[in-house]
């Protein structure tokens, strides 16, 4: 087992080579640039690796589409504005079922906001674009999970191809600390080979493929859509992810995702030590949600707290994956602003004193 | 039954094709279907198609085809050629989606001089949307969003080739056709895709094209406007060409 | 109840012109109308659709799944428009356009319908550019309760344009609206069976001594290019028809000196010429 310290950034980079990833488009944007630099640096020193630096995001998102359609396992990072533009590319890679694979690293918004740190890229990254949300979303909460994540990504896109996200931001990507590096090998983890979709030697002789976006009429598109939902219903139960932190016998349970569930765990740690029973409810996969399992963490207790770095875009997820739960809900909400766990330590020790307000 | 006049490249099955009656784009689209005949590449090219009535032609050849998003074509093709280097990438798009929607593209593409052919049909107005201004509208045409006449105020039409040709290397290949002149056409067609199989770098035909339906003219008066007013403002040649 | 109609035809046949005239007359007569033109990407070359809706109520929903009156102006309106007919449905067509073919498709559906030789009719009387008003007078022929001066106030203003630069376009459109309800009136099913037109050999392959010159009418959309583009003036238009119903270009082959400039201009691939030496 190697250990290295290593910043976010850096991890993603050495986790998507672990992958196997073999291309990065992209347009400088805080706090995702530092993952473009550390892919530039491993290209200079790889020729088997390629790099792109596009003049906008719209084109790196386009030019990654481009070496998905020849085969290659490429990717792209990019944060709030940028990952607006991106949008364009995504939407075409969701009617086309591209493996696109995206870190985007959350800051503060609308518009240009803040540039290190937010949770308010969730809608966007699980939603955006004119289509229906067919998308594959990691929440991640830093460190090695940056890591594990990375490699994972690629495996999900290429096997599945559903456009696959791993949502950061720039507390996870600018933070140093150990990371374990490993061969996913090591652990079993096999590596999905990519196959082109354009010119592929596989391919029947005198055939030809073309892949359009593009519909005649009404109910051609909705034929496509309604099949591709149909394999992303299926294959949600191997995707579904989460983290269940002590909820089976907790009173009240903590909603969070990504690095704020991380403020959210050292804040029940602290509760049980003080004999509160507390527990963490953390959806890896925001899309698809982990709605079952969601349910039964709720069921019979006195409260649910929901706390994110946003004004409840994350809230309005849980909600509407958990009713007709009729437990009541509390909310800790701070757009593009982090979470301390004192903050939520808090705020439950209002709600066991039934002083805190239902949201 | 007889042995058509398609060119070989052409997909059969997508015939008719749905291009207006006496359409230029199409026209230019027959002549790069003779054109990938020629060169024998119809195996080893991608096809990337804009939007606009380009998108009409994501089935037009026997080439592997991906059709994008507005504007959104030649990104993606220079991520397929940096993916795929032995591929040969031809670009085809409007001249909305090379001038306008897509020109940061286009200006980038170029002055990095990616090694890709793109093909801009400059037809002086938005076909698809019902005949709007465009940046190669000429001054006093009339369209649905100009119905005065576009007006100096409005821009004066856009020399897309001339400009490329100020920013791109020596290597590049840039030229301006017209759909009327079959043999000149497909000389420049070869010429331009030559031009990146021989590793020299980016090339670029724009192709000066009728729109009767938008331009409301009839056969010989489409050919007038294209051949005589356009041509005037939009003079058809090489502007570089390596291979002289 | 609404009035519910629905056209078909390809795009360029005129189809939502004639959906529009009956929508606005409609509305100035009184009534209520609804006009929904619905057509894939193309601008030209697809079958196109129109939803009409005429009552004396408000209308709020522009769509509707079962017509009262079908209308289909070309073969490959016929798949399009299956969908929309019950067994109250009036089916219009142009049995001078349609082939046997495609009407045993939807033979079992129909009940009550109305032929009418349009295309045939305006070519040989009119110009085969109003094949389309004469359809709408079968149409109309049918909407009893609109004052039929109104429809031909709004079809001259329509195309008050034209009008100007080519005055007998007045003459045209309102010869072929008449014609339309003529036929309407006089139709009767006893007389005119439900069908439709055979699939007719249209000569092909012209040639003399050494040049073959050849056109495909399943590619020919009549553009016209060819004709002008001909330096011996060897081409001209001709009653045959290309697959959208335009007229195609023939050739006299003693003029023909084989240059190709035809075939060169053809956007279509609808000419071949060949010259051996």
């Amino acid at each position: 087992m190697k250990k290295e310290f290593l910043m976010g950034s850096e991890t993603i980079v050495k986790g998507a080579i672990a992958a196997g990833a073999q291309m990065m488009t992209g347009y400088p944007i805080t706090p995702t640039t530092e993952i473009m630099e550390h892919w530039a640096e491993e290209a200079a020193k790889n020729p088997a690796l390629k790099f792109l630096q596009t003049e906008d995001e719209m084109s790196a998102g386009f030019a990654m589409i481009g070496a998905i359609l020849a085969g290659v396992k490429a990717f792209t990072a990019s944060a709030g504005p940028g990952n607006v533009l991106m949008q364009d590319a995504f939407s075409m890679a969701e009617n086309m079922r591209l493996p696109t694979v995206a870190f985007i690293g959350q800051r503060g918004g609308p518009s240009t906001g803040t540039v290190i740190y937010s949770q308010q890229e969730l809608n966007l990254t699980c939603f955006g674009g004119n289509g229906e949300g067919l998308r594959i979303v990691y929440s991640t909460a830093g460190g090695q999970e940056l890591y594990d994540y990375a490699i994972k990504a690629f495996n999900t896109a290429w096997k599945y191809r559903f456009p696959t996200f791993v949502l950061t931001d720039g507390y996870q990507n600018k933070t140093q600390s150990s990371v374990e590096i490993y061969q996913p090998q090591e652990k079993q983890v096999e590596i999905v080979s990519p196959t082109p979709y354009l010119l592929n030697p596989q391919k029947q002789e005198g055939t030809f493929t073309h892949i359009r976006n593009t519909y005649n009429l009404e109910q051609e598109l909705a034929d496509v859509l309604i099949d591709y939902k149909k394999h992303f219903t299926e294959i949600t139960p191997e995707i579904l992810e989460f983290e269940d932190y002590h909820t089976l016998d907790a009173e009240i349970v903590i909603f969070a995702h990504g690095i704020v569930a991380a403020a959210a765990k050292l804040a029940v740690d602290s509760l049980r030590n003080e004999g509160k029973k507390v527990g963490l409810f953390r959806p890896i996969t925001l899309n698809p949600f982990p709605k079952e399992s969601a349910i039964n963490a709720v069921t019979n207790k006195k409260g649910i707290l929901i706390t994110e770095s946003s004004l409840g875009q994350f809230e309005r997820m849980v909600k509407s994956n958990i009713y007709p739960a009729n437990t009541p809900i509390f909310t800790l909400k701070k757009p593009a602003v982090g979470i301390m766990p004192e903050e939520i330590i808090e705020k439950i020790n209002q709600i066991f004193s039934e002083k805190g307000n239902n949201a | 039954m007889p042995e058509t006049a398609l060119p070989k490249s052409w997909n059969k099955e997508s015939k008719p094709h749905k291009f207006c009656p006496g359409c230029g784009q199409a026209l230019a689209l027959k002549i790069l279907g003779q054109a990938i005949d020629e060169l024998d590449i119809q195996k080893k090219m991608i096809y990337a198609t804009d939007i606009g009535c380009s998108l009409l032609s994501w089935s037009m050849f026997n080439v592997d085809t991906i059709q994008t998003h507005h504007g959104r074509t030649l990104p993606l093709s220079v991520g397929f050629k940096k993916a795929k280097p032995e591929a040969i990438v031809v670009s085809f798009t409007g001249d909305g989606g090379g001038y306008a929607i897509g020109a940061q593209h286009l200006l980038n593409t170029a002055m990095r001089n990616d090694p890709i052919t793109v093909i801009l049909i400059n037809n002086a107005n938005y076909a698809m949307t019902g005949g709007q201004l465009a940046p190669t509208t000429l001054l006093n045409q009339k369209t649905t969003t100009a119905p005065k006449g576009r007006e100096l105020a409005q821009g004066k039409p856009f020399k897309g080739p001339e400009m490329l040709a100020q920013i791109t290397s020596e290597d590049a290949h840039i030229a301006r056709g017209i759909s009327t002149n079959y043999q000149q056409l497909l000389e420049m067609y070869k010429k331009a895709i030559s031009n990146q199989i021989e590793g020299r770098g980016f090339s670029f035909v724009e192709v000066i094209a009728m729109c009767p339906v938008n331009w409301h003219t009839d056969a010989q008066q489409s050919l007038d406007f294209a051949e005589i007013e356009m041509a005037k403002i939009y003079p058809i040649g090489e502007l570089k060409c390596p291979q002289k | 109840m609404p009035t519910k109609i629905i056209l078909a035809g390809e795009g360029g046949q005129g189809v939502q012109t004639v959906a529009k005239i009956i929508a606005v007359t409609a509305q100035r007569s009184g009534k209520n109308s609804s006009y929904l033109p619905a057509f894939g990407v193309e601008q030209r070359g697809g079958v196109s659709l129109a939803y009409l809706q005429i009552s004396s109520k408000p209308i709020t929903y522009p769509r509707f799944a079962k017509a009262d009156m079908v209308v289909a102006f070309c073969d490959r309106a016929i798949p399009a428009i299956k969908d929309f007919l019950s067994k109250d449905t009036l089916f219009i067509y142009d049995n001078s356009v349609i082939k046997n073919k495609s009407l045993e498709k939807i033979k079992n559906l129909i009940n009550n319908y109305l032929a009418m030789p349009a295309l045939a009719l305006a070519k040989e009387k009119l110009s085969s550019k109003v094949a389309n008003v004469v359809l709408l007078g079968g149409i109309i022929a049918h909407l009893k309760e609109i004052d039929y001066q109104e429809f031909e106030k709004t079809l001259l203003e329509e195309f008050a344009d034209k009008i100007i630069k080519k005055p007998e376009i007045k003459d045209l459109n309102l010869g072929a609206l008449k014609a339309g309800i003529e036929i309407a009136e006089k139709f009767n099913k006893e007389e005119t069976p439900f069908s439709g037109i055979e699939a007719t050999e249209i000569k092909t392959n012209f040639s003399k001594e050494k040049i073959s010159w050849q056109r495909f009418p399943e590619y020919c959309k009549g553009c016209g290019l060819c004709i002008v583009r001909c330096p011996t003036k060897a081409l001209q238009f001709s009653r045959d028809s290309g697959f959208l119903g335009n007229p195609m270009p023939i050739v006299t082959i003693e003029k023909c000196i084989g240059c190709g400039n035809c075939m060169q201009i053809c956007p279509d691939g609808a000419i071949k010429v060949e010259k051996s030496t």
